[in-house]
């Protein structure tokens, strides 16, 4: 189906080519998953098999390529369309009609499906993907949030019913039940096409592709099948991508071989000469207490038996203490609070209520998370408390200062952001400029009416990108490129060093880890805790709860614009928070996913694994 | 900030007529323009027109923003003349008297309400395939298409620009209007260099959808009811009135 021989390419004006030596074979009804660094060329590979490069870039090209017997970087450009399908990782700028539903309905009319037939498939293809919810006729396209664009695009390019289908990177900013409705709809789709799939979440490709192919520099690092390639460390770590949860709690607990399915896991954790030789000291009964017979989440695997807990595993914790109403008590101590908002709503002109009464606080040096499904108002509230959006009720007070009595301009001074589109920030010519630019804009002060004096050097403001630079990790050999023409991981660090540049007392993030390589995500776990320790208060929307489960200290958990649930990650995604969050359309983080298939109460890798100690000891 | 649409997204009488109809009246409005016999006739039309309009539910705000708009022509098409008049008696720039003046002034109010009547009244995708059932050349109706798309998207993503830029440190509120006209002009390039990134994935998009300039797409129209039909020959009665009123009497020399 799709063929590539030393496929190449290189982009105008450069010289190093984006794309060396990739050789492919992918039969019918297969799924490739793609995985590397940012930067490694997984985009250019995407729009080669789709034959938009070199035809709307420019550039070389080489080698011999056909998808679907014809090579797409010559042939017309509607026959290409009507085998391919390909939808980017740039949501925004792929959504070209004005509602929703002519969004999906416009590549059916184009292959001349009768309108009745259109508009009836297209509302099973939003249904499909979640968006049964919107007012599909009148919804405006880019009055939609992050991720339920993502989604329109998605089912748009399911619309035109290709028989290749290429996903860059599509699920970066999905909901967990999001990127579980993606995962299957990849098994499923694979019945009737090809497809192409990049991933930076690599536990979704476990199960549901078939090859693996990992790129780095432009050329491939290692293909093979993916069951294999998915558990092998060197490999992962070549490709700088981090292994899949269950890979990563094997060796975080010292298992011989990488399982890398729950399954698997579970068969080697109870392996009869573990069985034998478990510590006997720990109490059967409190394993098999009531939390173990809760319902266990649903992994790739099929449904582990309940009783598989062997007396290997430690007797769950105590209870994490909760007050009982699920919002935090206002704490007593008199220190001001960097983030302050109370009964704060917010609606839109189209009426749509995106926040509705939610109240906040966040001290210096905490890590806030803010959690939810897509469109539950977070983009929202973090406008809000950026000064962009002023509530239509309650108020916004941000290291002191009421978000009505001043404005955005103002309030940047001390509340630094990074917006969930990094593009929307990005408006100078280089790495450098871009980052010092918040702090260039404040160089001067008017001091009379046609005075201005230098209010910040040229030096100082060298040395704060110096600093910004470092704290988010951003390869120095960048500094001098062209912001545009980064990856979008990289462009996404560059915004938030930009926003980081001034020092701020509260740093809001959206979404910082969409688009991250697995070095890059270590840095900002990095940036975080340095971040707590300098009295920084920060508040992230992040849809990667384990990642929310290793870095935050408050976790408020919102639906429907509402507060549903607050507290610490272990009260928020624990067993104790699963009925609230059950009801969202949030999972706990895979690692605790893991943990419950084995009835243990742990929301990250690295509690799994002590929980699972006694194994490591044993093996 | 909202990106403002043309189209109101309402229902009513107009809202339902078939867009093929709408877009030869918009056709009989152009010509009407030009053949009016006199101010009155004029101002019958603008009347007309400000009625229609409100019967197609467009926001009273709109109406009085567009008119006022406009005003300043209307000012100097009517009240110069008209002082200058005063001023030096008999003294007549447009052969002797008003009537000229207050013809062109008025066709401004008339032309702005009469479109907005129709025109607010179909969606981008409504006119593209009102022009497609009008057999016009599908190229024209494949650009004006992707012109409305193209302004929209390009207004959203002015407005997040503007927001990103506040972010970083320029004032752009009304509340400091001196300093904020100035910044405007900062917004010009980033808004260029944005408008051209999403260029290139959009044109990628639309080639991979199918879209193209050759090939038309399966129409959403209807049939032409009893109520279109009833519209249109009102309208084309009106012009052929109009007109008479303004050629016959040439024509019969009187
Ligand atoms: N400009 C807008 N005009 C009208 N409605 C909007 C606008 N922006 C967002 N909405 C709606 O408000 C709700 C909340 O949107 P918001 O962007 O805050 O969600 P979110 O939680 O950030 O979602 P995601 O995870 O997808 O980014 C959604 O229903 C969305 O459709
Ligand atoms: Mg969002």
């Amino acid at each position: 189906m799709i063929t590539a021989q030393s496929l190449e390419l290189t982009y105008p004006e450069t010289e190093q080519p984006s794309l060396a030596g990739v050789d492919l074979q992918l039969n019918a009804g297969e799924v490739l998953g793609v995985v590397g660094p940012m930067g490694a060329g997984k985009t250019t590979l995407c729009m080669s098999l789709a034959g938009l490069v070199p035809r709307t870039t420019g550039g070389e090209f080489g080698g011999d390529l056909e998808v679907v017997d014809l090579d797409p970087r010559q042939a017309p450009v509607p026959d290409v369309a009507q085998r391919i399908g390909l939808v980017f990782e740039d949501y925004a700028s792929q959504l070209t009609q004005i509602t929703v539903l002519s969004e999906v309905m416009a590549p059916m009319l184009n292959h001349d499906v009768p309108v009745k037939q259109a508009e009836a498939e297209a509302r099973r293809l939003l249904s499909e993907l979640g968006l049964a919810r919107l007012d599909l006729e009148h919804k405006r396209t880019w009055e939609l949030s992050g991720g339920q664009q993502q989604r329109v695009a998605i089912a748009a390019a399911l619309a035109a019913d290709p028989q290749v289908l290429i996903l860059d990177n599509i699920t970066g900013l999905l909901d967990p039940d999001g990127k579980e409705e993606i995962r299957s709809l990849v098994s499923q789709l694979s019945q009737r096409m090809t497809l192409v799939v990049v991933e930076q979440d690599i536990d979704l490709l476990v199960g549901v592709a078939d090859q693996l192919l990992m790129l780095r520099d432009g050329q491939v690092s290692a293909l093979g099948p993916a069951d294999q390639l998915l558990r092998d460390l060197t490999a992962l770590d070549d490709a700088q991508v981090e292994p899949p949860v269950v890979v990563q709690v094997a060796q975080a607990a010292g298992l011989p071989d990488n399982p890398l399915t729950v399954e698997e896991l579970t068969s080697v954790v109870q392996s009869p000469d573990v069985m034998e030789s478990a510590a006997p000291d720990v109490p059967q009964p409190a394993v098999l207490g009531p939390e173990v017979s809760a319902p266990v989440p649903e992994i790739d695997a099929p449904e582990p038996e309940v009783d598989i807990p062997g007396p290997w595993i430690r007797a769950p914790e105590p209870e994490v203490d909760i007050p009982g109403p699920w919002i935090r008590a206002p704490e007593s101590d008199d220190r001001p609070k960097a983030v302050e908002i109370d009964h704060v709503s917010f609606a839109y002109p189209d009426g749509t209520m995106a926040v509705q009464d939610v109240a906040l606080r966040v001290a210096p040096g905490e890590v806030h998370a803010i959690v939810g499904g897509n469109g539950a108002g977070k983009s929202t509230l973090l406008r809000m408390l950026c000064g962009l959006v002023r509530p239509s009720s309650g108020t916004v007070r941000m290291d002191g200062k009421n978000t009505r009595e001043c404005s955005p301009a103002e309030l940047a001074r001390t509340v630094g952001t990074a917006l969930q589109n990094p593009d929307e920030q990005i408006t100078e010519r280089t790495v450098r400029e871009e980052i010092g630019d918040a702090l260039r804009r404040r160089r001067t002060r008017r001091t009379g009416w046609f005075k201005r004096e230098v209010v910040i050097s040229d030096e100082q403001i060298a040395e704060a990108v110096d600093r910004a630079v470092e704290l988010v990790g951003i390869p120095t050999d960048l500094m001098d490129r062209d912001p545009t023409h980064l990856s979008r991981g990289h462009r996404k660090l560059v915004a938030i060093a930009g926003a980081l540049v001034l020092d701020p007392a509260v740093l809001i993030l959206d979404e910082p880890r969409v688009s991250l390589d697995a070095p890059a995500r270590a840095a900002l776990r990095r940036l975080l805790h340095e971040l707590r320790d300098r009295g920084t208060a920060v508040v992230i929307v992040e849809h990667d709860l384990d990642l929310v489960a290793e870095t935050a200290d408050t976790v408020t958990l919102l639906d429907l614009g509402r507060v549903v649930a607050s507290g610490s990650p272990h009260a928020v995604f624990g067993a104790n928070g699963a009925e609230a969050l059950a009801k969202t359309s949030l999972r706990p983080p895979r690692a605790a996913q893991v943990a419950a298939a084995f009835g243990v109460d742990a929301i990250t890798v690295a509690e799994l694994a002590t929980q699972l100690y006694p194994v490591k000891q044993e093996v | 900030m909202r990106v403002p649409l043309l189209y109101t997204e309402k229902d009513s009488f107009l809202h339902r007529r078939d867009p093929r109809i709408k877009l030869l009246l918009f056709a009989v409005v152009i010509v009407f323009l030009y053949t009016a016999p006199n101010w009155q006739w004029m101002l019958a039309a603008s009347v007309l027109g400000l009625a229609l309009s409100i019967a197609a539910r467009v926001p009273p705000l709109v109406l009085l923003v567009l008119w006022l708009l406009q005003l300043p022509n209307f000012i100097g098409l009517v009240a110069i003349p008209l002082g200058q008049d005063l001023l030096a008696g008999n003294f007549s720039p447009f052969d002797g008297d008003l009537d000229f003046g207050l013809k062109l002034g008025l066709a401004w109010s008339a032309a702005l309400f009469l479109s907005l009547a129709l025109l607010s009244t179909m969606s981008p995708d409504k006119i593209t395939d009102g022009m497609r059932g009008l057999k016009i050349p599908e190229p024209l109706c494949f650009l004006v298409g992707y012109s409305f798309l193209l302004m929209y998207a390009s207004m959203s993503d002015i407005f997040r620009t503007i927001d990103a830029m506040k972010l970083k440190g320029i004032e752009l509120t009304i509340r400091r209007p001196i300093e904020s006209i100035g910044n405007m002009a900062k917004l010009f390039v980033p808004a260029v260099i944005i408008m051209a990134r999403r260029a290139g994935t959009m044109m990628s998009t639309l080639q991979l959808r199918g879209f193209s300039f050759t090939h038309r797409p399966a129409t959403t129209l209807g049939a032409v009811g009893a109520a279109d039909i009833a519209l249109l020959v009102a309208g084309v009665g009106a012009l052929a009135v109009a007109a008479l009123m303004r050629f016959a009497p040439a024509m019969l020399g009187l």
